[in-house]
């Protein structure tokens, strides 16, 4: 009895210890497992985690680009990857708490308040001119051969902020990826020709909507829908120009002979308003864009309820394609028959995402290895095509893309099954390769045609990415954000017909004072032009 | 008159303390956590709303960044009075109908639930009733979106009974928010919020209601006469508690429910907040709206207890 009693008391006394420790212990464990990889030298690295990959890894250090990278520069990476959906609060309580990684990848020009100058005087990201020569000169050698993109990708003063995301070297395919679909079978069933100019559109939407295309006997047909950007019907025709470009304007910001405008002060804006009412008061847009739900828009695609639509090329177009529908792009419309559309969407070969290196990397050498390595030729090669005889052979010389890519057994689609392997089809600190566009953007005819027929356009009002003084960028925060919260609830207002009088929209504007966000922009524009 | 005597008998505060403290040393050890946490999680955050009177910037820090003063209220005031006003309309607005038709649901919900004598019957129907508390905000939402967008179960079921004959979109027309916010709200919390006044149903003397039988009173009599007086002090409480919270609507559920085309009725003053202090990153201009929440709130809490007090003699202090 006596020593069953000691023994339990042993035993609780070990049990008690053993639970404090296995409290304690782990903090000693992770402890000294990072002692242990300080032989190997680690990097943090924040990037947004993208869906394609997010079908079958949770972080990219699966990708095996990635694990090559790692092994053939004896580093650790650790992504942090912020929520999907929450990457911008994530992003910003980062910032605001300065718990930085050593490396962020983020859009500095646009989602950053001041770009990417004011991030530098922030401290958060360091300038990397001094370090490039040194220790990364795959991009430097790459920004030597493209003075063009050189000239997109550093601030007015010349600064190199961080590594671009690059789309390729021909801008002829790289840069054309949204644009208007419609449905070919319909088109055929009615006796129309595929629609050029905002009249043509407005016909065939409206045969749509009243001649059953679909032929179940319902009159349930929308004409015309948004796929990517429904979140935000005004961005979507902020990123694409479709219809608005017609007049040749932009909802936004754009410039006309050195000349910045903006959109809504123009004359022509009231002829764009107009259209879209009337096309929305006629049932021929459809109403779920309001409600914002992209999930229904797209089932509504796939039950053939949708007849024209804009959206990407091949997230949407070759998704459709892939169920069988019998879909074709269309040019961007026009106002007058054979006239060439001045203003469609319209891309930059750098798309604004840069990988940048932090104040708060330690070994700031290191990191520009690991950066530059993607501008590299086996960089190149493990980021666009992933790992040889798997995920791509070589025939001649050329490039191929595996069957596991193509027509992926577990059914992923030929960009989500490249994601597993490769960086290509989600861009980033490298440039992507033409046989991605060819093999995997445009594996269809249909998309090789679609890429034809909206690279067709003049584009020429476009501004390039500006950047912006200290003062400046915080004036026009101040501007910019009260006018963007009215405009976006005004331009749904406007559509719908619940708010007609463009005037008193404009004057409210002029209140918000957008004259002076005009002037800001067109001196970012001048000293842009003067960039060597 | 006696507990003052005794006090004077009593030495120094200092040895009162020391007494107390030994004679109740494990109620005392249990108090450290809750006063750690208030400190911890409520006081020393408290530092950053300075932040309201600087221009922050996270490369200076908090102490570093300079101050402004009022700059950044006279920002929100003068420079986005736009949107200031209807801001501070919106959630107004929303508390006041929340008030009107959120605040005496669950009490009379509780009074017909007092009523019903089957128990079974009467526990079901309360175990029914919690059950839309404890589902997330995020679904709560995702069911009002699918229940009533365009092709959605209210529409349809309007539509098939001929009320209508073009669905309604509830979700993007601004008149249709408050109804939608303020209803599911009621869904959401009627029985849960009804536990507290069944609580205090339970604590009413039986002899009250004998004498009120006696006296010839019927149930609704009793309802009236005895009941709602007996829960009176909770109602109060529970009402000035509610005041507090008067300025804040629950961020969450309007994020997830507005759009822009229904800011005009959706917009308050907590997504504002979020979307200039986080989205937007001027933290400056967020901690003084916040701050100016806050106030707000603190003065209708006081006000609101001295009326209480006046009027019906429960309140909070």
């Amino acid at each position: 009895m006596d020593w069953f009693k000691s023994s339990k008391k042993v035993l609780s006394t070990i049990l008690v210890i053993a639970f404090t420790l296995s409290l304690v212990i782990p903090a000693f464990v992770s402890s000294s497992s990072t002692a242990y990889a300080k032989s190997i030298p680690t990097l943090t690295y924040f990037v947004r985690l993208d869906p394609k990959v997010a079908t079958s890894y949770n972080s990219y250090s699966s990708i095996a680009a990635y694990q090559l990278l790692q092994k053939k520069l004896g580093v650790k990476i650790v992504f942090k990857h912020p929520p999907v959906g929450g990457e911008t609060d994530q992003f910003n309580l980062m910032i605001a708490s300065r718990q930085l990684t050593d490396i962020i990848e983020w859009n500095w020009i646009d989602n950053y308040p001041g770009g990417p100058v004011k991030a530098m005087l922030d401290k958060i990201i360091i300038r990397l001119n001094d370090y490039l020569p040194k220790y990364a000169p795959n991009l430097n050698k790459y920004l030597q051969q493209h003075p063009d993109i050189k000239k997109l990708i550093v601030t007015d003063d010349g600064d190199i902020y961080g590594f671009p995301a690059l789309r390729g070297n021909n801008p002829k395919i790289a840069c054309v990826y949204y644009g208007p679909q419609i449905r070919n079978d319909w088109l055929k069933k009615l006796g129309l020709k595929e629609p050029e100019t905002v009249d043509d559109w407005y016909k065939v939407l409206k045969a749509f909507v009243t001649k059953d295309p679909n032929g179940n006997g319902k009159k349930d047909e929308r004409g015309f829908s948004i796929l990517r950007n429904a979140s935000n019907p005004r961005y979507a025709f902020d990123y694409s120009s479709f219809l608005v470009g017609a007049w040749g304007i932009k909802t936004d910001f754009f410039q006309v002979n050195g000349k910045v405008k903006y959109g809504p002060l123009e004359p022509q804006y009231k002829q764009f308003i107009a259209t879209l009412q009337k096309w929305w008061k006629e049932g021929l847009i459809d109403p779920d864009i309001l409600t914002m739900n992209q999930k229904v828009i797209r089932a509504n695609v796939q039950n053939d309820v949708i007849g024209a639509w804009i959206g990407l090329l091949s997230g949407d177009m070759g998704f459709f394609l892939n169920l069988k529908k019998d879909i074709i792009a269309t040019k961007f419309p026009v106002l007058k028959k054979g006239e060439y559309p001045l203003l469609g969407q319209a891309e930059f070969l750098f798309s604004r995402t840069s990988a940048a290196i932090t104040t708060a990397c330690k070994n700031v050498p290191l990191a520009m290895k690991v950066l530059d390595w993607g501008y590299s030729k086996e960089g190149y090669e493990a980021f666009n095509y992933g790992v040889l005889g798997k995920s791509y052979v070589k025939k001649d010389g050329k490039v191929y893309y595996t069957d596991e890519i193509l027509k992926n057994p577990q059914g992923l689609s030929a960009a989500e099954a490249l994601a597993k392997y490769a960086r290509a089809s989600i861009s980033g600190p490298f440039a992507q390769a033409d046989e991605y566009y060819y093999q995997i953007q445009m594996m269809y005819p249909q998309q090789k045609d679609a890429v034809e027929k909206w690279g067709q356009v003049k584009n020429d009002r476009i501004l390039p990415p500006l950047s912006f003084t200290d003062d400046e960028s915080k004036r026009l925060a101040n501007i910019m954000n009260t006018v963007n919260t009215y405009y976006d609830e005004m331009f749904l207002r406007l559509m719908t017909g619940k708010a007609t009088n463009v005037d008193a929209f404009v004057k409210t504007l002029k209140q918000m004072k957008i004259d002076e966000a005009i002037k800001i922009y067109q001196q970012a524009y001048d000293r842009w032009k003067k960039r060597k | 008159m006696e507990k003052a005597a005794v006090k004077s008998y009593q030495p120094n505060r200092w040895q009162e303390l020391k007494k107390d403290l030994m004679r109740n040393k494990s109620l005392y050890i249990m108090l450290i956590p809750v006063v750690a946490y208030y400190f911890i999680f409520h006081y020393i955050p408290m530092y950053g709303l300075q932040i309201a009177f600087k221009d922050f910037t996270p490369a200076k820090g908090i102490w570093g960044s300079p101050w402004v003063g009022l700059e950044k209220f006279k920002e929100f005031f003068v420079y986005d009075s736009f949107y200031v006003w209807r801001i501070i309309r919106n959630t107004i607005l929303i508390n006041v109908y929340d008030l009107i038709f959120g605040f005496p649901a669950p009490i009379i919900f509780a009074l017909l639930l007092n009523e019903i004598k089957n128990s079974i019957y009467k526990r079901t129907l309360q175990t029914v009733s919690y059950m839309p508390h404890f589902i997330s905000t995020v679904v709560i939402v995702g069911m009002i979106m699918d229940f009533f967008s365009r092709d959605g179960l209210i529409n349809q079921i309007l539509k098939s009974l001929g009320i209508l004959s073009e669905p309604i979109s509830f979700m993007t027309e601004p008149g249709w928010f408050r109804p939608l916010y303020v209803g599911s709200g009621i869904w959401q919390n009627l029985g849960w919020g009804s536990i507290v006044y069944l609580a205090a149903i339970s604590n009413i003397d039986p002899q009250l209601y004998e004498a009120a039988l006696i006296d010839g009173a019927g149930r609704f009599r009793q309802a009236l006469y005895v009941t709602i007086p007996g829960i009176l002090p909770t109602i109060v409480i529970m009402f000035l508690l509610r005041v507090g919270h008067m300025m804040n609507v629950g961020f969450e559920k309007v994020f997830l429910m507005y759009n822009p085309l229904t800011y005009e009725t959706a917009d308050v003053i907590s997504t504002y907040v979020y979307r200039k202090g986080l989205l937007e990153m001027d933290y400056s201009y967020g901690a003084a709206v916040g701050l100016f929440n806050s106030v707000i709130n603190f003065l209708l809490v006081i006000f609101s207890n001295k009326i209480a007090k006046k009027l019906t003699e429960t309140s909070l202090w």
